[in-house]
């Protein structure tokens, strides 16, 4: 049996190191007195190919993440890895280099007004060792998917806000980075722009199977997002796996006891439920055993099977989306039936305090009302 | 081919770039200006001795240019007697005579050289012997005499002196800061005139300098040592230029005119390193976070050094260039002004260059304290 905890998420399960690492992460500014701890204990993977949306409110260390997985600062304690290289006792010359194989995106696009579009985009391809055609190919290349080939020779004064970030986005892709950290990249565009900026981003988390860090306060690109994390106060406050967790409110919305809740109850739960897989024929529990556990089938299919005189007796097959251990849970009783994984399975499953918990929350208020009255009597 | 980002960054504002060119070329024409001031005063000052007609001169040894001292004729026949020397030309000088200007009441400083007319003691042509010289009161007026001196020219009778004088012809020289202009006469005349105001002093056997021409394939500083063994050491003996050099090097010791200048010099350089700075440290601050996402995308310090040296030393040469071509034209003025030497000569330039190109690169090490403090950090 193999479980993996909500926190590596599904992309762990595709068996990928992490490009980003983040483990055991302490951060500190300041020295002596006025030493004040911004990150603590920061746990965070990030895969190959994952958009990551890092958000909070201001001050909640957003910034110093981004900072440190840039090697713009030196790693203080704990472990950080980027690209397979701990960041942590690297020099300033070798955060340097490191930096070369990152992509920045800034919320004002920073670009030198004295150079047109295209030589601002070729200032990233001087620092590597192509020839002068080559730099003005590749440069050219990418302003042009970007939508600015008739806009390359033009200066920033005489480009709009939008076509002004693309250029930037241009000078931190053209070098095909596998990671890619932007801070309020679309803060300054309009909904427009800003749509085409995160959409050249995700094509590029996809084609150059990057991993994309975006700090961001704006709710028209939450979308992009494979995955959502919250820092509060230094801390990781929440972490959604966007897909995953709409997929699993969705399963969980059709299940009876979960059809009263709210998208953001159902959202909170999803966030609880742990990962477990199964090979074909492994037994999830038998009849009989103490419920200790909900399940929600992920992928892949069971069996549910109820002790007969001659054996076991299959009585239904589940599949994904079903699910399965509630009644256990509800009633305090025993398993009445056991399950078995009939091809390869993956499972989301709730442990009883949490699922109790959500039982609390999904009574509506309604019956909580009748049940008041009730007590009164 | 990298981004010729320093270039750009200069350039892309032209009006600005305007405005820094005239700014820094104005302190190189200011430099020039004071250098060549100060050069001209010294050139000048052995304007009249750089055209004497001799390898060697012979002077008294406590003669100073400000206090001339004449010493014994004898000494001439003593350094005739060496086989080295071709011709010996016995030179007096009288400085601040009293020149009435023609057809006016006033008078003038002029510089006066007496000598044998028969000989050839100044190079230019005009100093060919001339037998109308010999008359008495005949002489030669400095063509390159200030115009203060009015306009006199061949025919022209005036008084030096207090006494008759006329012109028979035109020769040049050039004016110095202390004589308005130059006349040249037989010392027949210049004893008629100046024996008789100088009487007890001024002997014709009294002479200010020899001026000695040396046999053909003669070594000059062999010369020298062979003539200061001959003669007794009330003279001096030293080759033209050595003489000139001592002269120019005795008026920037004794006179503050070198000072004057050269703090002019080191004003302007100071005044051009402030102006440049402004220039680096507003450009500096225009790009800060231009230049901060460089050094997040992995560009080093060393490079925004390089970057800022460089528009530093373009700087300096495009500003150079407008100096120099302002400075070219006022020294052409000054020069057809004032009569004062202004020469650009090619070390001058050079001199100025060096300045200029230190003047501003110390403006950019100066401006690089902003560039190694940006933080990349700071662009989030």
């Amino acid at each position: 049996m193999e479980l993996r905890s909500n926190e590596t998420g599904r992309a762990a399960a595709r068996g990928r190191p992490p490009i980003v690492n983040f483990s055991g992460l302490n951060h500190y500014f300041g020295l002596g007195e006025t030493r004040r701890q911004v990150l603590f204990d920061v746990q965070l993977a990030m895969y190959p190919g994952e958009i990551v949306i890092m958000t909070g409110p201001s001050g909640s260390g957003k910034t110093s993440l981004l900072v440190l997985a840039g090697g713009l600062r030196g790693v203080q304690e704990g472990s950080l890895n980027v690209l397979g290289r701990e960041m942590r006792g690297l020099s300033a010359r070798d955060l340097v280099e490191i930096r070369r194989s990152i992509g920045f995106i800034f919320q004002f696009h920073n670009l030198f007004e004295s150079l047109t579009a295209i030589e601002n985009v070729q200032l990233a391809l001087d620092l590597h060792s192509y020839s002068t055609r080559e730099k003005r190919n590749r440069a050219a290349d990418i302003l042009t998917k970007l939508g600015l080939a008739d806009r390359m020779e033009y200066k920033p004064s005489s480009l709009s806000g939008g076509q002004k970030q693309r250029v930037a986005v241009a000078r931190a892709l053209v070098n095909k980075p596998r990671v890619i950290l932007a801070d309020e990249p679309t803060a300054a565009l309009d909904k427009e722009s800003g749509r085409i900026v995160v959409s050249l981003l995700q094509e590029h988390a996809r084609t150059a199977d990057a991993t994309i860090i975006l700090v961001t306060h704006d709710n028209r690109i939450l979308d992009v997002a494979d995955r959502i994390v919250t820092l509060i106060d230094g801390r990781i406050a929440s972490r959604v796996e966007v897909g995953e967790s709409i997929l699993i409110s969705e399963f969980l919305k059709k299940c009876p006891v979960f059809a009263h809740q709210s998208p953001s109850e159902l959202t909170e739960i999803a966030q609880k439920m742990a990962y477990e897989k199964y090979p074909p024929g492994a037994v999830i529990f038998h009849q009989g055993d103490e419920g200790d556990k909900f399940y929600l089938i992920r992928e892949g299919q069971v069996e549910v099977l109820i002790d007969g005189t001659s054996g076991p007796i299959r009585v239904a097959t589940l599949e994904q989306g079903n699910v399965f251990g509630e009644t256990s849970l509800l009633k305090h009783r025993p398993r009445n039936a056991t399950i078995r994984a009939v091809a390869e399975v993956e499972l989301c499953v709730l442990g009883r305090d949490d699922f109790e918990a959500a039982m609390e929350k999904s009574v509506s208020f309604r019956d909580q009302l009748l049940r008041t009255y009730a007590g009164r009597s | 081919m990298a981004t010729p980002l320093a270039w750009r960054n200069l350039t892309h504002n032209l009006r600005r770039l305007l405005l820094s060119l005239a700014g820094i070329g104005f302190v190189v024409l200011l430099m020039f200006m004071e250098m060549g001031f100060s050069n001209g005063c010294f050139d000048t000052a052995t304007h009249g001795y750089t055209l004497f007609n001799a390898d060697l001169v012979i002077v008294n040894r406590i003669s100073t240019p400000a206090s001339p001292q004449r010493f014994l004729r004898e000494r001439l026949y003593l350094a005739r007697r060496s086989p080295a020397v071709a011709d010996v030309i016995p030179m007096y000088v009288q400085v601040g005579a009293q020149w009435k200007i023609p057809g006016e009441a006033g008078l003038r400083r002029v510089r006066v050289f007496g000598y044998d007319t028969r000989q050839r003691p100044f190079w230019p042509a005009e100093f060919a012997p001339r037998d109308d010289l010999r008359q008495p009161g005949a002489v030669l007026f400095d063509s390159r005499s200030r115009a203060l001196l009015g306009q006199p020219g061949p025919g022209t009778v005036t008084q030096l002196n207090g006494r008759t004088i006329s012109i028979v012809g035109l020769a040049p020289m050039g004016a110095d800061l202390d004589t308005d202009g130059n006349l040249f006469l037989d010392q027949s005349t210049f004893f008629a005139i100046f024996g008789e105001a100088d009487k007890g002093r001024l002997t014709p056997l009294d002479v200010d300098y020899g001026l000695i021409q040396l046999r053909a394939g003669i070594d000059p500083r062999q010369a020298v040592e062979e003539l200061r063994q001959l003669l007794p050491n009330d003279v001096r003996v030293l080759t033209l230029s050595d003489y000139c050099d001592d002269v120019q090097q005795y008026w920037s010791r004794n006179t503050a005119v070198g000072f004057l200048f050269n703090m002019g010099v080191v004003v302007g350089f100071l005044i051009g390193m402030i102006v440049c700075y402004q220039i680096l440290f507003t450009d500096i601050s225009n790009n800060l976070l231009p230049f901060a996402t460089l050094k997040a995308m992995g560009y080093r310090t060393s490079f925004l050094v390089r970057l800022v040296l460089k528009q530093a030393t373009f700087l300096a040469l495009l500003g150079f260039v407008l100096g120099l071509i302002g400075a070219w034209f006022l020294y052409w003025l000054m020069e057809s002004q004032t009569g004062l030497t202004m020469a650009l000569t090619p070390l001058r330039i050079a001199a100025i260059l060096l300045l200029t190109l230190g003047m501003c690169l110390v403006a950019g090490l100066m401006a690089l304290y902003r560039v190694i403090r940006i933080d990349p950090a700071d662009c989030f």
